[in-house]
């Protein structure tokens, strides 16, 4: 078994052919493909939305409007009175697409995008470089560069090197989760392929067991009977609670984590000297 | 006189001898919380009594997979003992002993408080136990891995095992058993808090709940890092020209990652244990509450984040 933090042999030059042989210039191919992965579903489940949102009330729909009015809450409460629609906008993107990047591992035939360091680091500084943007629009440059040389002038290296140890540990963050998580799968895959009769086996006589000793005793009364079923039971469904937790769980914590963070370094950044906390 | 062999069975003992003296500890603890707060409220001793017993046993299960370890490097069928698989073995004992007494005195803090909330709220019991569920099966986390690490490193021992790939291994175990300690004290701190938490506001458990959960992975996460580091770690591949500085270097390496998830761990636990009680005290507040408590986590995670880019490097370094 190999394990490689960079694929090489997923990358291709593309622009070998008018002699740019510069490493900077490489696509990791399968990242560009899980990457596509992510996008195609996201979209269509945007037509969706945008099918259902025409009729008249229906559940799929009001499920769309309870995800977005989430964000916009979120948005609110977080920026105050300064809230615009437009971070709304990019924070809730920033969310989602992190988000289906890292689910794509469960599919079969592909891997989490946001494995890959590039996709996670083109995200941080994604977010940084808009709350900088921000910083300037809304402060003035002059006022967003005197920010660098407070509290003292000493420290203004310091504060430098401080923001852009932002994007590091933003994507870096991301980066280490996804990746533990998607080696910790396949390690256990790996294990199991070797055994897989027998724990087929195991699962099914398992589960048959549960089904006919249910139908003889009541369950509820034997509360030892039951546990000795359900830790079986459990047992089978390990593999699938592993996924669960790694790729699913994982998957949603880190992109909050990354949507929150940028929600408040910008709310950080935007906001005047004088402002009143709660409204 | 030091001899292969002699390391060898040092190993065994020390597997399990580490792992008991955190399971005696955190079960001394556990009993201690539970029997106090049976005398408190002695009306709902049956409650109490339950959820001491399934946190014994959970406690209990960090020694036993040190055990199963120990039994595997003694039976394992290892027909000749060599300085490298001595040198990996010393290693894995330190890996599965070090990480099951952290994670044994963090989730008897769970059980300790968890009964005195029972006892302070004998109608919510139910509830409680749930949430001690929850932190105790998230506490476990290090051990497995710990065990994950130790049954890899121990299919790769084969006869002709040089020095170097001796080393390479105790340091792959050594990064696991020092990446478990922070985030286990952490949630340590965290589980203690979270399950007194619901005994001071019940009507909050809700918030609580979602609150220990997303705060619980940001706890793990030092311990993620440490578990990536020790496994690209076991499976660096290395040729036979590479110095031996080569192999110093992974140990530089597994040292970083896990003195630097040592305190980030930690402290992510204390900033999330003075959240909760905050949401507990103050409900209305969660918003807020739940805003500061994950940038600061996020700005004290930085530290363990810098610490894996260095050894990311260090590993990642072609010789």
């Amino acid at each position: 078994m190999k394990i490689d933090i960079f694929n090489e042999e997923a990358i291709r030059k593309p622009f070998e052919f008018f002699g740019l042989k510069s490493d900077f210039l490489g696509l990791n191919i399968e990242t560009l493909r899980n990457t596509w992965i992510a996008m195609i579903i996201l979209f269509s489940l945007v037509l969706i939305a945008r099918l259902y949102l025409r009729k008249d009330l229906n559940p799929i729909a009001l499920v769309f409007e309870k995800v977005v009015s989430f964000f916009d809450n979120l948005c609110r409460e977080s920026f105050g009175g300064q809230f615009e629609y437009k971070y709304f906008v990019f924070t809730s993107t920033i969310f989602f697409f992190t988000l289906f990047c890292c689910l794509t591992g469960l599919l079969p035939y592909a891997d989490e995008a946001t494995k890959d360091l590039n996709t996670a680091f083109a995200l941080g500084s994604m977010s940084f470089f808009y709350v900088q943007y921000h910083k300037i629009r809304i402060h003035g440059i002059l006022a967003y560069l005197k920010e660098f040389t407070e509290p003292f002038f000493i420290l203004l290296p310091l504060n430098i090197i401080g923001e852009f140890a932002k994007i590091a540990s933003m994507s870096f963050r991301l980066f280490g989760n996804i990746l533990g998580g998607s080696i910790i799968f396949y390690i256990m895959v790996t294990a199991l392929e070797a055994y897989k009769v027998y724990f087929m086996l195991f699962s099914l006589i398992a589960l048959l067991i549960y089904w006919i000793v249910g139908k003889i005793v009541d369950l509820k009364k034997h509360k030892i009977l039951s546990m000795i079923l359900k830790m079986n039971l459990m047992a089978v469904f390990f593999v699938a609670g592993t996924q669960m937790f790694f790729g699913i769980f994982e998957g949603v914590v880190q992109a909050f984590v990354l949507t929150m963070l940028t929600i408040t370094y910008l709310a950080v950044g935007i906001q005047s000297g004088d402002v009143v906390l709660g409204e | 006189m030091l001899t292969p062999e002699l390391l060898h069975y040092f190993a065994i003992g020390l597997a399990v001898s580490l792992g008991a003296v955190g399971t005696g500890i955190g079960q001394g603890i556990a009993a201690f919380g539970s029997l106090g707060s049976l005398s408190r409220q002695s009306e709902s001793n049956d409650q109490i009594f339950r959820s001491m017993v399934i946190g014994l046993a959970f406690i209990e299960s960090g020694v036993v997979l040190a055990l199963v370890i120990a039994l595997l490097m003694l039976f394992g069928g290892q027909s000749k003992i060599i300085w490298a698989t001595a040198i990996a073995e010393v290693g894995i004992a330190l890996a599965i002993g070090v990480s099951a007494t952290a994670i044994s005195i963090a989730s008897s803090f769970a059980v300790k408080s968890s009964s005195q909330s029972i006892s302070r709220q004998p109608f919510s019991s139910q509830k409680i136990l749930t949430l001690m569920l929850l932190c105790q099966s998230i506490i476990e986390a290090p051990v497995v891995f710990a065990f994950i690490i130790s049954l890899v490193v121990r299919a790769g021992f084969s006869e002709s095992l040089t020095i170097f790939e001796g080393v390479k291994y105790f340091s792959a175990c050594f990064c696991m058993a020092l990446g478990c300690v922070g985030p286990s004290i952490g949630q340590g701190i965290f589980a203690n808090a979270t399950c007194d938490a619901v005994g001071l506001n019940e009507d909050a458990y809700g918030k609580i709940f979602t609150f220990s959960v997303i705060n619980e992975a940001v706890i793990e996460t030092p311990l993620i890092f440490s578990l990536l580091m020790s496994i690209l770690i076991v499976y660096l591949p290395i040729s036979a020209t590479s110095p031996f500085s080569h192999a110093i270097t992974l140990l530089v390496a597994a040292l970083t990652i896990g003195l630097g998830s040592l305190g980030a761990g930690s402290a992510i636990g204390i900033v999330a244990s003075k959240g909760c009680k905050q949401i507990a005290l103050k409900p209305v507040c969660y918003p807020a509450v739940f805003r500061s408590t994950l940038l600061s986590q996020a700005f004290i995670e930085s530290c363990a984040i810098y610490a894996l880019i260095i050894a990311l490097t260090l590993v990642t370094r072609s010789w």
